[in-house]
């Protein structure tokens, strides 16, 4: 099948040598490429003979059988509990799970809801650090921050790996979050559960969940995150959750804080995105005028003065042009933009924002058109 | 084999007479020209019989019509086997409730179960869940036979009363079970006393602890360990897992539902301006005008002794109300409850999702929270583990994703304060002998 030079003759072997080196390639995957510098994935639980063979069948038969499911869950809470966090924002609050040494945290999309936003996570012992919200996915319910605190030790922070075999219906998991928020000295609550059905990105399982757990894990025997906490139904057993396999899907867009999809009850068409500063025109150039605060200019580092070359790669020649530019965008890309500074050429790359059309200022695209260009004209 | 083929063969080729008229026959050249046909026949059949198992339903939409056309499918597609307390998940426990079983009664009241509970006694003490108390109670023992029961002892604070029943040697629960708990992974917890030790088992740095396994008594029960309810059946009641281990349960207002007049002018006693709809004082009879003069056994003079004796009860609680109207003094029972079922209260109407909660499920001393599915009567019975040791008594379904049980170290306190007649409930008088607490004495 592949060519493997060194291995032994016999072909069988180097099949079997070849799938495994795959297997170790693909499990390495998305964590462990992108997880950014000095993470390592975590060792994922050894599951004993007896429960593997327990597990096969899938249900516990004797009380012996209960025994080493309760023996391994144990082990998986031991692990969970101390990286499972409350996500407190101004107007939300969930659930995290930290899956990363360097402080990647999964969550939920309608916990954190927007890119670039200030969140707080909050430890079972009360331990409060700041995280920034990274991407989010409004069709999967998938959300990611990232801590900027520093981590407590050289390892980096505490984290628990996310799996790389998805589940199947009957298999045994383990739910833990902040159900109704954060309460001094209740540790976060275990659910055991199993899971009874997969819906293309989502997790069905009767592990029960309630408003606050959004976001956070859903951990399989062997440790690993399977599933984020997402919504719940009427019925007792309708818990859903969104597989991992959603956040390795789009693990690139959920890094460099792009968002997907728009968040509940808000439309589309009501936002547009944002750079944050103002500017005219002199002699040909583009000049700088103002630098709105917390705008993505101004977390550029953007000053009033400074000359605009290009935007997205593509020079800036007039007024229309920019504002079109940026018009074209998507809120919380992130665009390269060329400036001169005191004769000095710099590049920076901003992270969009956004803001509601009725913004004043640059307008939307449809200023720019014939019609209305005449209207502008008049004024 | 070879017959029903041949039937199925002719309805197939819609000659129904022809597979019958000989079997013999009918069987080797039926079988060769009608092979195609009773193939696909076949194949249609296993795949009605199997496809359902493994087919998708509809893609999940957001709205409710889609979680409703969901909610069909998995309740049609979901096979019993799969569920965590599915009924051949429960089989795996009938070692573990075989004991404890012979110990654990049904409290019932109008030929319904009301409540469980656990003998405590030989004698016939019965301990169960105060507030799901009413009516005439008889007591059923896992034998089937029924006794009648009388209340003999209420302790509102954590909401347990005791039932005699007029029998001996029965079977009792051994409570003598854990004596220690682990708390969410800082301390251990010694129950035989009453405070909290911070124990050298464990080492906290930031964000990790670190527990030596070696030093964590024997005896212990841990968040994740399965508990289990039993019932008068061989399968257990009800299983689930250990959520968080014992802690204190918050209380919340217990309300009435009466506005007091602010400037009061009687003097032994508050004026009722207001009583509102659907709360229990309206239930009670109270009535707008009546002169409150006191509370269960104390008097009250004003609004702020009202508010002072208040702060006593919790939602789910039974108080009786003394009022006085048209110079008669009436004794009325009110529940209390709540705070205002508020749906617009996101966090509120989510918690109560997916089945009823007790109506007193704030304001326990200490409480070990659970996951198991529980409904409101299947409370006031033993909780044990997997080694048939009673872990705590289930003392409340107190939301979607948790039940309480009190622990049995503090449940073993209160036992001889409720058997001793010290915390017996007032005699009836001709007042109240419409009162829902099920006393019998006169």
């Amino acid at each position: 099948m592949y060519s493997i030079p060194y291995l032994p003759y016999n072909s069988f072997v180097r099949e079997v040598a070849a799938t495994l080196l795959w297997v170790f390639l693909l499990a390495w995957g998305p964590v462990g490429a992108t997880a950014g510098p000095g993470a390592t994935v975590g060792e994922p639980l050894p599951l004993s003979e007896p429960l593997q063979v327990m597990l096969k069948h899938q249900r516990p038969e004797s009380v012996a059988d209960l025994r080493l499911l309760q023996e391994q869950v144990r082990q998986v809470v031991k692990i969970v509990r101390p990286v499972t966090v409350s996500v407190e924002l101004d107007d939300s609050a969930g659930s995290g799970v930290i899956i990363s040494a360097d402080g990647l945290v999964l969550t939920a999309g309608h916990v954190s809801a927007l890119p670039n936003r200030e969140v707080w996570l909050r430890f079972p012992d009360n331990t409060l650090v700041q995280a920034i919200s990274l991407g989010v996915n409004h069709r999967f319910d998938s959300g990611l921050l990232r801590i900027l605190a520093d981590p407590p030790t050289e390892e980096g922070w505490p984290f628990v790996p996310i799996a790389t075999v998805p589940v199947k219906p009957g298999d045994w998991v383990v739910a833990v979050g902040q159900p109704n928020g954060f309460v001094t000295d209740r540790a976060p609550p275990v659910r055991l559960g199993r899971v009874l059905h997969l819906r293309g990105e989502a997790i069905i399982t009767d592990a029960t969940l309630v408003g606050g757990d959004s976001g956070g894990p859903l951990m399989n025997l062997r440790g690993e995150v399977v599933g984020i906490h997402s919504r719940i139904g009427e019925r007792i057993t309708n818990n859903y959750h969104v597989a991992a396999s959603a956040y390795q899907k789009e693990w690139e867009r959920l890094l460099a804080g792009r968002m997907t999809g728009t968040p509940d009850g808000e439309e589309r068409s009501d936002w547009r995105p944002q750079i944050g500063l103002a500017f005219r025109f002199q002699e040909g150039a583009c000049l700088v005028t103002q630098v709105f605060p917390d705008s993505a200019a101004a977390e550029a580092g953007v000053q009033v003065g400074d000359v605009l070359h290009s935007f997205a790669g593509e020079t800036i020649s007039d007024a229309a042009n920019l504002a079109r530019l940026a018009a074209r965008q998507e809120a919380f890309n992130r665009v390269p933009l060329e400036l001169e500074r005191e004769g000095k050429e710099q590049s920076v790359e901003l992270w969009l924002g956004r803001t509601t059309r009725d913004f004043p200022g640059i307008g939307s695209p449809e200023m720019f058109s014939r019609k209305s260009s005449a209207r502008r004209r008049s004024r | 084999m070879n017959y029903l083929l041949n039937d199925l063969l002719g309805t197939v080729t819609g000659c129904p007479n022809r597979g019958r008229k000989s079997r013999y026959a009918a069987k080797n050249r039926g079988f060769r020209l009608r092979l195609g046909p009773a193939v696909l026949v076949v194949i249609l059949l296993v795949g009605f019989v199997v496809c359902p198992a493994r087919a998708q339903p509809p893609p999940a939409t957001n709205d409710w019509l889609g979680d409703t056309v969901e909610d069909v499918f998995n309740r049609v597609w979901t096979p019993r086997s799969r569920f965590t307390d599915g009924p051949q998940v429960r089989q795996a426990f009938r070692p573990v409730v075989a004991e404890v079983r012979r110990a654990t009664v049904q409290i019932r009241s109008k030929g319904r179960r009301i409540a469980y509970g656990g003998i405590v006694g030989p004698d016939g003490w019965v301990l169960t869940k105060a507030s799901l108390l009413h009516g005439e109670l008889t007591v059923r023992l896992l034998s089937g036979k029924e006794y009648e029961a009388r209340l003999v002892g209420m302790d509102r604070k954590y909401d347990l009363a005791m039932l005699k029943i007029d029998t001996t040697g029965l079977a009792t629960l051994d409570l003598s079970g854990l004596t220690s708990l682990d708390l969410p992974g800082l301390t251990s917890i010694d129950l035989s006393g009453t405070k909290p030790s911070r124990s050298d088992l464990l080492v906290s740095t930031k964000g990790t602890t670190e527990i030596d396994e070696k030093k964590i008594a024997t005896n212990s029960l841990r968040a994740g360990d399965w508990v289990a309810t039993p019932g008068l059946g061989r399968d257990p009641a009800a299983i689930g897992v250990v959520s968080v281990a014992p802690r204190k349960i918050e209380r919340r207002r217990g309300i009435l539902g009466i506005r007091m007049e602010i400037h009061n002018k009687a003097t032994r006693g508050v004026k009722i301006a207001q009583v509102f709809d659907g709360t229990g004082a309206a239930e009670a009879g109270i009535q707008a005008g009546d002169l409150l003069v006191a509370i269960d056994e104390t008097s009250v003079a004003n609004t702020v002794e009202v508010r002072e004796v208040m702060k006593a009860y919790n939602p789910g609680d039974q108080i009786a109300v003394t009022v006085t109207r048209d110079k008669k003094r009436l004794r009325l029972n009110a529940i209390l409850t709540g705070q205002v079922k508020d749906f617009r209260n996101r966090a509120q109407y989510q918690n109560n999702l997916g089945g009823k909660l007790s109506k007193r499920r704030f304001g326990f001393p200490m409480a070990l929270q659970h996951d198991t599915v529980l409904k409101p009567n299947d409370c006031g019975g033993p909780l044990v583990d997997l080694d048939g040791r009673v872990v705590g008594f289930n003392i409340a379904r107190s939301g979607r994703t948790e039940s309480y049980a009190l622990p049995t170290a503090v449940v073993k306190e209160r036992l001889y304060d409720l058997m001793s007649g010290r915390l017996a409930p007032k005699p009836l008088s001709k007042e109240d002998k419409e009162s829902r607490t099920g006393s019998q004495d006169d």
